[in-house]
């Protein structure tokens, strides 16, 4: 029963491996929202600790919705990604507890999935151009947004490597050093040199595509 | 305007993106872009580049939490496992509720704060005004030791160092008379701890001890049907999951009613 009390080892997406995780059992609003801005392998460890805790949520919010399963987690995880956003960007303001934030989420994203269900209109639940509020500000202040809505998924046009180093980097937040280990690099120089070279490149392809937009 | 320039707005830019100006420095920064094309376009561009690494990350956390819940079905169920890790994912409602069990134990007091005798509210003082019975006891001298190892028991759990409460209460459990008096948080308190350390039918026959007519009983058969969950009795634990749904009040009607969707995965 110890493992109940030190829920020491979550259960991780790539395969059916097992991490150390968390040390704690449960954390304050406050150290989720610092685990979630600090980035990197704390910002990782507290996406998985939140995936496991609000699990609870699923049975009460298709209580009323009453989703196919896969709709359901599919929701659950749209909910969770708008939630983790709005913890990092700092939309959350702390009014409420973040779970209760996050079940509202978790609802809304539900009738959401509901309505699209209902008018047959299969789309991903995940709208493509939410915006972190920060990148918003700046995109509207420079009349940007209609062109970055044309590039989202130009990523895939970029070498792994380099997808990972920017995702590490400008994503997930891990420092030069640990992108340095992560993409086995020789340091946290040449890693920050491969991720000049990365974001030159994705550059360049969206430039390509949105031609003399930019 | 110099390369150097552009690429200490552009780290700016990075800085604004990642939360790290404070306001004068945004406001800053906002009003250079307004009043530099050249600059304003270099920007435009990092900014969409952030803006499609964001997009694609949270693309990825998507789909990590899609593949947990893969894992989650690969997972071989509790019925079917004797394998511990596949009950992780519903050990957080049990862990918070042995929270709760400590939190109430420690404020329950609170209401009570207003006897101006207790000039400082102890734990143990807090768990006891809940126990009716405490108080006639408090004038009996040969009582204030077993008081005083209550409280070192109720420290004791709340740092999670069962086996030592255990022990204080073996010595409490010396005299039969005060375990008579208080035997519902006695036994909800040994078999809580019994249950921490994996001695299933122990916490059983403690908990069990717990009368339907004590003020307990709710945590006991609560804390009752997660030992059975424990011990990979599903199907008591199922039975004894449905006796707290019967009754809408029960404090645990909530967790119990989602224990018992788990079981239908």
């Amino acid at each position: 029963m110890r493992h109940i009390i030190k829920f020491s080892k979550l259960q991780i997406a790539d395969g059916n491996s097992y991490i150390q995780c968390m040390e704690k059992s449960s954390f304050t609003d406050e150290e989720i929202i610092n685990s979630i801005r600090s980035g990197g392998k704390s910002y990782e460890e507290m996406s998985m600790y939140l995936f496991e805790t609000y699990k609870g949520f699923i049975s009460k919010v298709n209580q009323r919705l009453h989703l196919p399963q896969s709709d359901i987690e599919d929701a659950y995880a749209d909910a969770l990604v708008k939630l983790i956003r709005k913890l990092r960007d700092g939309s959350f303001q702390g009014k409420s507890k973040v779970s209760s934030y996050f079940y509202s989420i978790f609802s809304n994203v539900g009738v959401d999935v509901l309505r699209k269900n209902t008018s047959h209109k299969h789309k991903p639940t995940l709208e493509l151009t939410e915006y972190d509020a920060r990148v918003n500000n700046l995109l509207h202040m420079m009349d940007a947004k209609d062109q970055a809505d044309k590039v989202i998924k130009l990523m895939d046009n970029i070498s792994a490597s380099c997808k990972q180093i920017l995702l590490d980097w400008g994503y997930f937040g891990f420092s030069m050093e640990e992108i340095a280990i992560r993409s086995e690099l020789s340091g946290a120089e040449s890693a920050r040199s491969m991720k000049y070279k990365c974001l030159k490149k994705l550059k360049i392809i969206i430039a390509n595509k949105l031609g003399s937009h930019v | 305007m110099s390369e150097k320039d552009v690429t200490y707005y552009i780290n700016q830019a990075d800085q604004y993106l990642d939360g790290q100006l404070d306001n004068m420095e945004r406001q800053e920064f906002e009003n250079v872009l307004q009043g530099n094309t050249d600059l304003r376009q270099a920007i435009k561009k990092h900014v969409i580049a952030r803006s499609v690494i964001n997009q694609q990350g949270e693309q990825e956390l998507k789909l990590t939490f899609k593949k947990a819940f893969e894992n989650d079905k690969k997972v071989p169920t509790s019925n079917q496992s004797k394998s511990t890790h596949s009950k992780l994912p519903y050990l957080l409602p049990f862990l918070l509720g042995l929270g709760l069990l400590i939190y109430g134990w420690l404020h329950w007091g609170d209401a009570f704060s207003s006897d101006d005798s207790h000039e400082k509210k102890s734990p143990m003082l807090i768990a006891e005004i809940q126990d009716p019975t405490y108080e006639l006891f408090r004038s009996d001298a040969t009582l204030d030791s077993l008081s005083t190892l209550w409280n070192e028991a109720i420290i004791s759990f709340s740092q999670r160092n069962y086996e030592e409460a255990l022990k204080k209460i073996t010595l409490i459990e010396t005299d039969s008379v005060y375990v008579d008096n208080n035997r519902g948080k006695l036994s909800l308190l040994k078999g809580v701890s019994l249950l921490h350390l994996e001695s299933y039918e122990q916490s059983l026959t403690t908990l069990g001890k717990i009368s339907s007519t004590n003020p307990y009983y709710d945590q006991s058969l609560w804390y009752s049907s997660l030992v059975h969950y424990f011990k990979e009795d599903y199907s008591t634990a199922r039975t004894t999951l449905e006796s707290i749904l019967q009754d809408p009040d029960h404090y645990k009607s909530q967790e119990a009613e989602r224990l018992l969707d788990s079981f239908k995965d």
